[in-house]
């Protein structure tokens, strides 16, 4: 799931000077389970606003807010409440605030959210990033480690000569991801996979903005 | 031909010295210390912004090395460069007569004073090796034709102390299949731990010349300090307590660099000393170690 975590209020009281009134949009997907953007968040989002002067016009939670027509109808059946707000406050990732404003597009749309990364869930609140979404993936030849992300130089063809016990030069908290890989392949008696080397990532697959259609790709 | 690649192949020792290119753009003193070590070794290796430092590029400072016919090892790492400022360097270098490269993966920008900036590392050091053995042979990464190729010495990085050992030999014998004609390491400060990679590493199938680090140690303060920031490096208790426990700790440390030196120099093709501030020491240093032969 896509990882966030919340800006500071008072930079967002900087944001939102000169709006009175803010119609507030959590997600009801990752940042619920985030506890960024859930319920309990808007109507805290809701209580510092108000504590600040602000009036806040309504708030909806779409089950996933990076999802546009859905966004749709739920700004839709809430058009009055948008239509009173000077803007929009969004407690979802950057897909969701900008899903929202794919939707609206006279009134500012402001994220109270950073979005980190995706990450696996080790347990509630505490998060690790083990996919880059790169496009490129090299799973089957690393054992199901991913370099490009657990890697802090993202090496594709073994450690930096930095390694100490096992953990990354980088980040001590961290393990290698290359020992991880070397371990993995050792115990499954693939180890020769590493013999030839990866020859530099066709970056190509990361040039943005990424689109899929899945119609056309048919 | 270079005198490095010469020696090398003549299986000659070499002994090679380190600076660093200035921050900012007064050269003198690189330069006074180029002269002064430049005198006692056979080439010397101008790191790429060192610990992610912010200083004068190593291709600058290896074509000033040229200009007063001392040899430079141009250190050239992936974390500023993507695949076409690499092979556009590399062209670069070879037009200025530069003939000797050592590619290193970088340290991370975390270390060093330009925290935000954005890592490249698009090529990692045996994908740059790759590159380097392409353009030797007149084309590009791509596979593009050159209209002129390149005749780089090319070496590589080795930790001897990497573990698991298994992994740094599988990373060794990557480079190797790269064509590299050297491999430099990291200071060895305990010979029975490098002896047992030497050992093991003259047992592949195949090998090229190894030349091994030295690093002057000055006080114990500084082996303390390189323990604690510089990846890949282990000075041992004993090293630090022999530092603090001497009447003089950088008559300490260059001893100890005479005894690395001439115990290193059985074992291996080759030295690397670097004396950081040290370099009007290098020639004594030299003189010191046993065994020394031209």
């Amino acid at each position: 799931m896509i990882i966030t975590s919340a800006k500071d209020k008072k930079n967002l009281l900087c944001v939102l000077e000169g709006y009175r009134s803010v119609f507030l949009v959590g997600c009801g997907s990752c940042a619920t389970a985030c506890n960024t953007g859930g319920e309990k968040e808007v109507l805290e989002m809701q209580e510092f606003l108000e504590h600040n002067g602000k009036s806040v016009t309504g708030w909806i939670i779409p089950d996933e807010t990076c999802q546009q027509m859905l966004c749709r109808k739920e700004l839709r059946v809430n058009s009055r409440q948008v239509e009173d707000a000077a803007c929009l406050l969004v407690l979802a990732c950057g897909a969701g605030v900008q899903s929202i404003g794919s939707v609206i597009d006279d009134k500012p749309i402001f994220s109270a959210l950073d979005s980190l990364f995706l990450g696996n869930v080790e347990r509630i609140g505490k998060y690790a990033e083990t996919c880059s979404m790169c496009g490129n993936c090299v799973l089957n030849k690393t054992g199901g480690i991913c370099p490009v992300t657990r890697c802090a130089k993202g090496l594709l063809n073994g450690p930096c000569g930095g390694p100490v016990d096992g953990k990354c030069e980088v980040n001590p908290d961290n393990d290698c991801a290359w020992i991880l890989i070397y371990k993995r392949l050792k115990a499954c008696g693939r180890l020769d996979k590493l013999d030839d080397i990866t020859l530099p990532a066709d970056r190509q697959t990361r040039e943005k903005p990424f689109h899929l259609d899945t119609k056309k790709r048919q | 031909m270079s005198n490095l690649r010469k020696k090398l192949e003549a299986r000659t020792p070499v002994i090679t010295g380190e600076l660093t290119p200035p921050k900012g753009t007064d050269t003198k003193q690189f330069l006074d210390d180029a002269k002064t070590i430049g005198k006692c070794v056979d080439a010397i290796n101008i790191t790429d912004n060192p610990r992610a430092s912010m200083r004068m590029g190593s291709l600058g400072g290896a074509y000033l090395l040229k200009q007063i016919n001392i040899e430079p090892i141009f250190q050239i790492t992936g974390r500023d460069r993507n695949r076409i400022s690499l092979q556009s360097d590399l062209l670069s270098a070879w037009t200025m007569g530069i003939e000797n490269v050592l590619v290193t993966t970088g340290d991370n920008v975390s270390a060093g004073d330009h925290k935000g900036a954005k890592p490249v590392f698009d090529l990692d050091s045996t994908q740059m090796l790759y590159a380097l053995h392409n353009l030797n042979n007149g084309k590009d990464l791509e596979g593009n034709p050159l209209c002129g190729a390149t005749g780089f010495c090319y070496g590589a990085a080795v930790n001897p102390f990497l573990t698991p050992e298994e992994l740094n030999f599988i990373r060794i014998r990557q480079k190797i299949q790269q064509g590299v004609s050297f491999f430099q390491t990291q200071p060895v400060f305990e010979i029975p731990v490098f002896e047992s990679f030497i050992n093991a590493y003259n047992d592949l199938q195949k090998t090229v010349p190894v030349i091994a680090g030295i690093l002057i140690l000055k006080s114990a303060q500084m082996a303390r300090f390189v323990n604690s920031n510089i990846s890949g490096i282990r000075i041992p208790d004993n090293i630090i307590s022999g530092l603090e426990n001497s009447q003089n700790q950088l008559e300490y440390g260059i001893s100890l660099a005479v005894d690395l030196g001439n115990s290193l120099l059985g074992m291996v093709s080759g030295i690397h000393i670097m004396s950081i501030g040290l370099e009007h020491r290098v020639e004594g240093i030299i003189n010191a170690i046993k065994g020394r032969t031209d």
